[in-house]
């Protein structure tokens, strides 16, 4: 054993920084969510704060403010799912439908573009569509409407949230979409002009049916991350006006975490919603596997 | 009618950069007036040479290219010779060492944790931070790791007969062969690097030592009057704020725009290869 461990001792060698980095930023981490379960000072450091079991969950599940950003994360996904969802999917179906190769290429990389761009930057763009003297509310105004608080109205705020997620990631969806259908067989098409079907039932008997494996698969999956908020997206365009109907388990966290230094309550929400995460997904993924044969691992 | 959605699509998400371009370009006084505008009447630089002759903004540029180039090199390398390894089939704890690589990808102590962690190693307020925790990204890994694995074994085993260790097999026949794979991954941790906002953020609270989609962010969101009011010529920056605002937009995009085309003729397979792992 330890023979042929020796042989290739050099490729354990190489192995030696991931295992040491992940070890400290990764697992190191995973031992200190421990604080969720204790009274935790800063100055007694992990070790030394002590025990309290369960308390900072019993707290957290007392509090108000806790299940309304634990409904709005749902909410806010499930909205994601619903809109969000099928965008690509139906972006795809009619970039597939276009013939001149030139013309699809050139639009796809256009669109692909978003996905690279960060969201602070993105966020900056919006502000300067739809703020108060922002383009939108200048056209609006010229044409004699009222402005529209686009960006501080709780009304506003989650379409906001879904149509920029939307703008961003739909042309970096259609790929793997586009790639399924690369693998149809032509003659498909073919025989189905010939049985006289129109491009509109092509779509539906060919199209799709070839599209549903990866689609269900990616429909479980998106379910495994029903917990996660989106911190980036939520966390550079919401603001105090906002957060009744936007603020997320993640910037929750964040908020009462650092700036109001309630560590161990974060860590205990952190904590919390990393397990339901955790769970969905080794839930999703066995679900996967039983309906489609494949999983993530 | 297809044609012509996506015409649409393609105008919708071009727009809204091009209105910040135009934005940019254009005099404030003209920028108040104006509505909808599609093409600036007059040009104007006046944003971008106060956006240049700012210390603050140069600083934060030197800092993001100094963090996306040592960032980019360190996570790449780590990621490639942790990549190469896993492809043995026969290597003793194999699977164990992939486990525990891959199981971080899915749990994690969550922030405040990591906060803590980073804090007691002191690297709050040093530029390490930017560069050192992101030494591997799993994904990546698992996409060079494919690659690897469809990389001729013969190729290799000739050079152990040569008598060339691991070590030798992966600088000089591995890591050439698979330029291009690595250009592509490169590009995409240059990508992260250079958006990267949230660990700064989080650990970074001089502002001399600020990338600039910290500072970007700082201009944008939190709305930060010290830039565009500061100096000497107060009211005139100040007219200048939306401009500038756009100004610093584009200075942000431009990088990426100008790498964009060398990974997009790649990422789609890396994409694909990613997406569903064994």
């Amino acid at each position: 054993m330890t023979k042929r461990m020796m042989k290739y001792k050099m490729l354990y060698v190489m192995l030696l920084p991931a295992i040491v980095f992940l070890f400290v930023f990764n697992y190191i981490p995973m031992y200190g969510a421990s604080i969720a379960f204790k009274d935790f000072w800063i100055t007694k450091g992990i070790l030394g704060s002590p025990w309290v079991g369960f308390d900072h969950f019993e707290q957290l599940f007392k509090t108000d403010k806790f299940w309304q950003v634990f409904r709005n994360t749902i909410e806010i996904n499930l909205l994601r799912l619903v809109f969000g969802f099928p965008a690509p999917i139906f972006l795809a179906i009619l970039l597939n439908e276009v013939r001149l190769k030139w013309f699809k290429r050139s639009i796809q990389t256009i669109v692909y573009l978003p996905h690279f761009i960060s969201w602070v930057t993105i966020s900056g763009i919006i502000f300067s569509l739809l703020s108060n003297e922002g383009l939108v509310n200048k056209v609006i105004t010229a044409f004699g409407g009222d402005s529209v608080n686009f960006l501080t109205s709780n009304g506003m705020f989650r379409p906001l949230l879904v149509l920029s997620g939307i703008w961003k990631e739909i042309g970096w969806g259609t790929i793997i979409f586009l790639a399924a259908l690369s693998g149809v067989n032509p003659d498909l098409y073919e025989a189905a002009t010939v049985d006289g079907a129109n491009r509109f039932k092509q779509i539906v008997h060919i199209t799709l049916p070839s599209l549903l494996p990866i689609i269900s698969i990616l429909l479980i999956l998106n379910f495994g991350s029903m917990m996660t908020g989106g911190f980036d997206q939520v966390f550079n365009l919401y603001n105090t006006m906002v957060y009744e109907s936007g603020d997320v388990i993640d910037t929750y966290v964040y908020r009462i975490g650092l700036t109001q230094g309630k560590y161990s309550m974060a860590t205990a929400i952190g904590l919390f919603l990393n397990v339901i995460n955790f769970v969905l997904l080794i839930v999703v993924n066995s679900a996967s596997k039983k309906m489609s044969g494949q999983g993530i691992y | 009618m297809n044609i012509l959605f996506l015409v649409f699509m393609v105008l919708i998400t071009l727009y809204p950069f091009w209105h910040v371009l135009v934005g940019s370009i254009m005099p404030y006084e003209e920028s108040i007036r104006s509505t909808l505008h599609l093409f600036p009447r007059r040009i104007s630089f006046e944003a971008y040479e106060f956006v240049f002759s700012k210390d603050t903004i140069m600083r934060s540029l030197l800092v993001s290219l100094f963090v996306t180039v040592a960032g980019t090199l360190y996570q790449l390398f780590v990621t490639a010779i942790t990549a190469y390894p896993l492809i043995k089939h026969d290597l003793p704890g194999r699977s164990a060492i992939f486990l525990f690589i891959i199981f971080t990808m899915f749990f994690g102590g969550g922030l405040i944790p990591y906060y803590l962690l980073i804090k007691n190693l002191g690297l709050v307020n040093s530029l390490a931070v930017m560069i050192i925790p992101a030494a591997i990204s799993t994904y990546n890994m698992i996409v060079l790791k494919t690659f690897f694995q469809n990389i001729p074994i013969e190729l290799e085993e000739s050079a152990k007969m040569d008598g060339a260790g691991y070590m030798k097999i992966f600088f000089r026949i591995i890591l050439p062969l698979s330029v291009p794979a690595l250009a592509t991954i490169a590009l995409f941790i240059a990508v992260g690097q250079w958006n990267n906002w949230y660990t700064p953020m989080l650990f970074l609270n001089d502002k001399e030592i600020w990338p600039l989609a910290m500072v970007l962010r700082d201009i944008l969101i939190n709305n930060n009057m010290e830039l565009t009011r500061g100096g000497s010529f107060v009211s005139e920056e100040f007219m200048l704020g939306d401009t500038i605002k756009n100004a610093v937009v584009i200075v942000s995009v431009v990088p990426i725009i100008v790498v964009y085309p060398f990974i997009q003729k790649h990422f789609v397979k890396g994409v694909m290869i990613g997406s569903i792992k064994s």
